[in-house]
């Protein structure tokens, strides 16, 4: 790979590692805001949550547009400069308005910049990426997500309808676009780790990239009730529940061929996207199906087992983007190797399965303790303070493996910056 | 590369978009809610109450789920800063204005008065095990 070539989506990689480490440090804050004695965080439980949430998403985009440009090689080109220099105001300024009263001129042009952004993002990848089932299911997660930002623009007369459109357009970008933009990463990623041949990886992308799509409609019609009770979503409910497991696993059997045959290269990505693969089979596979099921929907709506399934679902397209800054950065070095090392992976690997699951163990017991039997809320979280702790320090690994992450890669970033 | 994969994969991508956007499509509009209770709203997504409350089932999570809130509270008790007295809340510490806590409570009462309020969320369980303390006394 040309290194000149490499620049602007490399510089977007780079970006995106920043955002993952403001993302792990707003995570680790915000669950510490629930922890025993944390009064000044506690002030800042509200502004902290929703930060998160941007930085989450503001991470994922840009990983997964420059993932792809990368893929494209689209270039030196001079638009993919100025998608960059756009890329990281719009990610600035978002950050910024999290701090802001979120007034909604401001969120319209932050709606509309996102989608005009992942918009050229296509477009600069070129015609000719299609062709390939790489650039078709990235292009096409990367377009849908476009189109998520749009939708959630659509006005609302009443506060049913803003859920409403929230959910559907929430729905799809982080259970249809991201995942499969994520897929087409992954496999990107699998051409180089593994020994599978080609022609068998390509089916297998646009036959695992088929099965997502249709697991995340599922998922989202499934996450309608109590909102929306109609027979038809109550069917799809109940279906996505026996099918979504079904999903998964085909989807992580294929997967699984591709990690079992492993090629001689030394990079870390495969670490990365087993455990993108191993959170898509917790998020899609087990807990959005459970979560899901009508019947024990109605008790698990807005707990926070309803919360951990959708960020497994949301940590899976994430974890493959070290993957592929580990694979890019190497090949632009020129050698195989590491560039981050181990411990970072197994931090985050580790951190992010514990953060993960205690909130879902939390959620449990919102569930019975809360719901079942109804004893009030506010005594309900004194009881879930131990399993906050755990969660608080899931997400302290996390945020420290992100961080050596971080600082392993401007270390050893490649020589992208400078000009030959 | 079979050219039917290519196929498999449009057909259930485009269906799997479709049903998703058709949602808000034929989706019934309820009424527009009256301009008080859009205010509320407004608030409401201001003041982030959604981190930790949950409305009609959606996000939340961490403190209790609103929907029926107003269905125990009678309007002119209704008081979120009170509701907050024993942590330093809501949004950040800054108390509300009198006009946002109304605006508020207009949200609550309408969204107490849904169709989705009156079967969500479901009533707790509590007689069983009362009954069996009570035997066992
Ligand atoms: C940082 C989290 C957080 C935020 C933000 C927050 N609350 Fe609360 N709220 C709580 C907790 C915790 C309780 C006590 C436990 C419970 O009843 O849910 C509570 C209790 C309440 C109650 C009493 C509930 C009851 O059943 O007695 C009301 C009403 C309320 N909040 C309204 C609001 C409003 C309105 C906002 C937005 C301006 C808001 N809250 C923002 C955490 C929060």
């Amino acid at each position: 790979m040309a290194v000149q070539e490499a620049r602007a989506p490399f510089s977007l990689l780079a970006l995106a590692i920043l955002l993952l480490m403001l993302f792990s440090g707003l995570a680790l804050l915000s669950a510490a805001s629930w922890l025993p004695g944390s009064t000044l965080l506690a002030t800042l439980a509200d502004r902290l949550g929703s930060a998160t949430g941007v930085a989450l998403r503001l991470a994922a985009l840009t990983g997964l547009a420059g993932g792809g440009l990368m893929v494209a090689r689209a270039s030196g080109l001079r638009p993919a400069r100025l998608l960059v220099a756009g890329w990281a105001s719009y990610a600035v300024i978002s950050v910024l308005a999290t701090t802001l009263q979120p007034e909604s001129p401001i969120r319209y042009a932050l709606a509309a910049t996102e989608a005009a952004l992942l918009i050229v993002s296509v477009i600069a990848a070129g015609r000719h990426s299609w062709r390939t089932p790489v650039g078709l299911v990235w292009g096409a997660g990367i377009g849908l997500a476009a189109v998520a930002s749009v939708a959630t623009l659509l006005p609302a007369g009443d506060p049913l309808s803003a859920l409403f459109v929230d959910r559907v357009a929430g729905g799809l970008r982080d259970w249809l676009a991201f995942p499969l933009a994520a897929q087409a990463l992954a496999y990107w990623l699998a051409g180089r780790f593994s020994t599978v041949g080609a022609d068998w990886a390509d089916e297998s992308l646009l036959t695992t990239a088929g099965l997502m799509a249709l697991a995340g409609m599922l998922a989202t019609l499934s996450r309608l009730p109590p909102l929306v009770v109609t027979s038809w979503v109550i069917h799809a409910a109940n279906g996505a529940t026996l099918l979504m497991p079904l999903l998964a696993l085909i989807v992580v059997a294929h997967a699984y061929r591709t990690l079992a045959n492993r090629s001689r290269a030394s990079t870390l990505a495969a670490h990365w996207t087993a455990l993108a693969w191993l959170l898509f089979l917790l998020g899609f596979g087990v807990l959005m199906p459970l979560t899901g099921m009508p019947v024990i929907r109605e008790w698990a709506a807005g707990t926070l087992l309803d919360q951990s399934a959708a960020l497994f679902a949301s940590l899976f397209p994430l974890s493959v983007i070290p993957g592929m800054v580990n694979q890019v950065a190497a090949e632009l070095h020129g050698k195989d190797g590491r560039i981050t090392g181990l411990m970072p992976f197994w931090l985050v690997a580790f951190g992010w399965l514990i953060a993960g699951s205690s909130l879902a163990v939390a959620g449990v017991i919102q569930i019975y303790v809360g719901r079942v039997l109804g004893v009030p809320a506010g005594d309900v979280l004194v009881l879930l303070e131990p399993v906050f702790v755990l969660c608080a320090f899931g997400w302290l690994s996390g945020a420290t493996g992100v961080l050596v992450y971080g600082l392993a890669f401007w270390y050893r970033r490649p020589p992208v910056s400078q000009t030959p | 590369m079979m050219p039917g994969t290519r196929r498999f994969f449009y057909c259930l991508f485009g269906f799997a978009v479709l049903v998703v956007i058709a949602g808000p499509v034929v989706a019934p509009r309820p009424e527009a809610a009256p301009v008080q209770v859009m205010q509320g709203w407004a608030v409401w997504q201001q003041r982030q109450c959604g981190a930790c409350h949950g409305l009609l089932g959606q996000g939340g999570g961490f403190a209790s789920d609103l929907t029926e809130f107003a269905v125990r509270t009678p309007l002119p008790e209704f008081d979120p800063n009170a509701a907050h007295s024993a942590m330093p809340l809501p949004a950040s510490g800054v108390l509300l204005t009198d006009a946002e806590s109304a605006s508020l409570g207009a949200l609550l009462f309408w969204v107490a008065k849904t169709d989705i309020a009156a079967r969500w969320p479901p009533e707790p369980v509590k007689r069983p095990l009362a009954a069996t303390r009570d035997t066992g006394r």
